[in-house]
């Protein structure tokens, strides 16, 4: 791709973290069945009116400030009209003239700055279920409160704009605006791009790209459409401006044969909502929610804790993870353990719960005294281990665990050496090998002792007394 | 003034069917509610701000509290037709 720009705008829609909908109190539980949250409101009945939920504000108006938005003082709310039945007013509350937000920017964790065009609340619309006669509607979805972010055409690369999705997850997430799981349809994604001649002033004809289910679905399909693309211009096709589905299975983007009818959404002001003012207030208490944002902690945490950039991103992924750290480090002043014990087996028990972090009880000073006693050879890797299983999930005391299930370390020589013997004894062969100068035969001799010894030795002492024992008896 | 065209065309925004017959004289009443609104365009009001409400000093908010929704089957029942607990429309696809 050399003769070519590469544009692409990315449009975000994720649902804010409210527990009751937009403008009325149905529940915005997941997976409740079907049409059990709807009300006369959300199912557009004539004669019912709207109420704002101050969360979707307040959550709108944290989003906007973590994008660096200019907000807007008074905001208020439009009717974009169509008719689909999974919109039964036959019309989306939504802002079009005065969104919430303008001219924001996010920065990827390389430096380069992605303008947001602009954040504006909406209601969500409902599901549809086709069948090969029909189509069910389930209207629970309809009314859930989004938030629409709308970035500048500033990205150039499909990786580019997986970047940006990414970060974007992370503030949100940091924020406690949104949950952002895709798969929950939390977070969806479609993307406009276009193809233009390198130092070409005018934008060219621009594609919009719908029904990505990943990141890495937004990747591939911007990538295949930018080949596209490129193939269609060399061979002098003309681009159309169209939506293009894409298709995952295959790898491929196919045209959404629409209707010749243009788009007409005839907006205009919501007559049942009052305009609302940003108060000052407003935008100082969600301030305060913002806090530290992901690249800066990156930042700091790469600079304070000798950590890699692989580790860094990682634990920095998730904030609850980032919190755990920081507070085990200040417990067990040794952060490159800490880490270590966090990416590896910490994360490693995590990833087989059911309900993953949600089930993780353990507090960071007990897990930073695993750690220590690990380190200071109270505790070897299996028991260590084994006494993090035990409080994972239950936050039992640690000194109560190692003395019940009797984990603690067997370093003393005489105990050990006793082993030692046994084992020599029961394993001519290897004993043999090791005599004869196969220094690795002993590693087999001590993996038995940690068998006898129910993985309680400590391994570095029992290598110590078996290397003796094997000298001394020539 | 609004011809058959664009009558066809806002009856097709607006999902309604309207006869061969109606078209002329739809287009005529269209073209006069638009005469009238040239007529308002001619008033100067630059310094005016648009009003879209009263009592805009006052932001009506509700708080985030679920309560309990209305029987699904309540709904339903007003639905011109049902499947299970949906709705059940025409086959569409856009």
């Amino acid at each position: 791709m050399n003769k070519y720009d590469i544009v692409i705008g990315l449009e975000v829609h994720v649902q804010l973290k409210t527990d009751s909908k937009i403008f009325c109190s149905c529940s915005t539980q997941f997976e409740a069945p079907p049409n059990t949250n709807i009300c006369p409101v959300c199912c557009g009945y004539p004669g019912v009116l709207p109420v704002f939920n101050q969360k979707a504000l307040d959550l709108g108006v944290r989003v906007g400030l973590a994008l660096n938005c200019q907000m807007n003082e008074k905001i208020y709310f439009e009717r974009k009209n169509y008719f689909y039945p999974d919109l039964p007013k036959n019309y989306q509350i939504s802002q079009y003239k005065m969104p919430l937000g303008e001219n924001g920017k996010l920065q990827l964790p390389g430096g380069k700055k992605i303008g947001i065009k602009r954040v504006h609340l909406e209601e969500d619309a409902g599901k549809l279920i086709h069948s090969i006669n029909h189509s069910l509607v389930d209207l629970n979805r309809t009314g859930i409160p989004l938030l629409e972010i709308v970035s500048e055409p500033d990205i150039e690369s499909a990786q580019e704009a997986f970047d940006y999705l990414t970060q974007l997850k992370l503030i949100l997430q940091y924020i406690g605006a949104s949950e952002c799981e895709m798969e929950k349809g939390l977070l969806r994604c479609d993307a406009n791009i276009s193809l233009k001649p390198k130092q070409a002033k005018e934008l060219g004809v621009k594609v919009e790209l719908k029904n990505m289910n990943s990141f890495r679905g937004v990747r591939d399909a911007l990538s295949y459409e930018a080949k596209r693309q490129e193939k269609a211009l060399e061979e002098n096709e003309r681009i159309v401006q169209e939506t293009r589905l894409w298709d995952e299975a295959e790898q491929i983007s196919v045209s959404m044969r629409s209707k010749e009818e243009a788009h007409d959404y005839r907006y205009f002001p919501e007559p049942d909502l009052l305009d609302f003012k940003v108060s000052k207030d407003c935008i100082e208490s969600q301030k305060d929610f913002v806090g530290e944002l992901p690249l800066k902690k990156r930042k700091r945490f790469l600079e304070s804790y000798g950590l890699s950039e692989k580790e860094v991103d990682i634990i920095i992924s998730n904030l609850s993870i980032a919190d755990f750290f920081e507070e085990s480090c200040k417990e067990f002043n040794e952060p490159k353990k800490i880490a270590n014990w966090i990416l590896g087996p910490f994360l490693e028990q995590v990833n087989s719960l059911a309900d993953k972090l949600n089930e993780v009880k353990i507090t960071a000073p007990n897990f930073a005294k695993i750690v220590k006693l690990f380190c200071e050879g109270k505790l070897n890797n299996l028991t260590a281990k084994r006494v993090l299983s035990l409080a994972l999930t239950t936050n039992r005391d640690i000194d109560e665990i190692i003395e019940k299930e009797g984990l603690v370390q067997v370093s003393s020589e005489d105990e050990l050496g006793c082993f030692a013997k046994e084992v020599i004894k029961e394993n001519p062969k290897p004993v043999g090998q090791y005599k004869e100068g196969k220094e690795q035969a002993i590693m087999f001799l001590v993996g038995q002792m940690m068998k006898k010894t129910k993985g309680k030795a400590n391994p570095k002492i029992a290598r110590q007394i078996l290397e003796k024992i094997l000298k001394e008896s020539g | 003034m609004i011809d058959r065209k664009t009558v066809e065309h806002v009856a097709l925004l607006a999902r309604i069917q309207i006869g061969e017959d109606q078209k002329d004289y739809l287009g005529t009443q269209l073209s006069k509610i638009l005469e009238y609104i040239d007529k308002l365009k001619k008033l100067d009001v630059k310094k005016v701000e648009p009003m879209r409400g009263l009592h805009v000093d006052q932001n009506v908010f509700r708080k985030d509290q679920p309560c309990q929704c209305l029987d699904t089957d309540r709904i339903l029942n007003n639905a011109p037709s049902k499947k299970e607990n949906y709705f059940k429309v025409p086959k569409v696809i856009e």
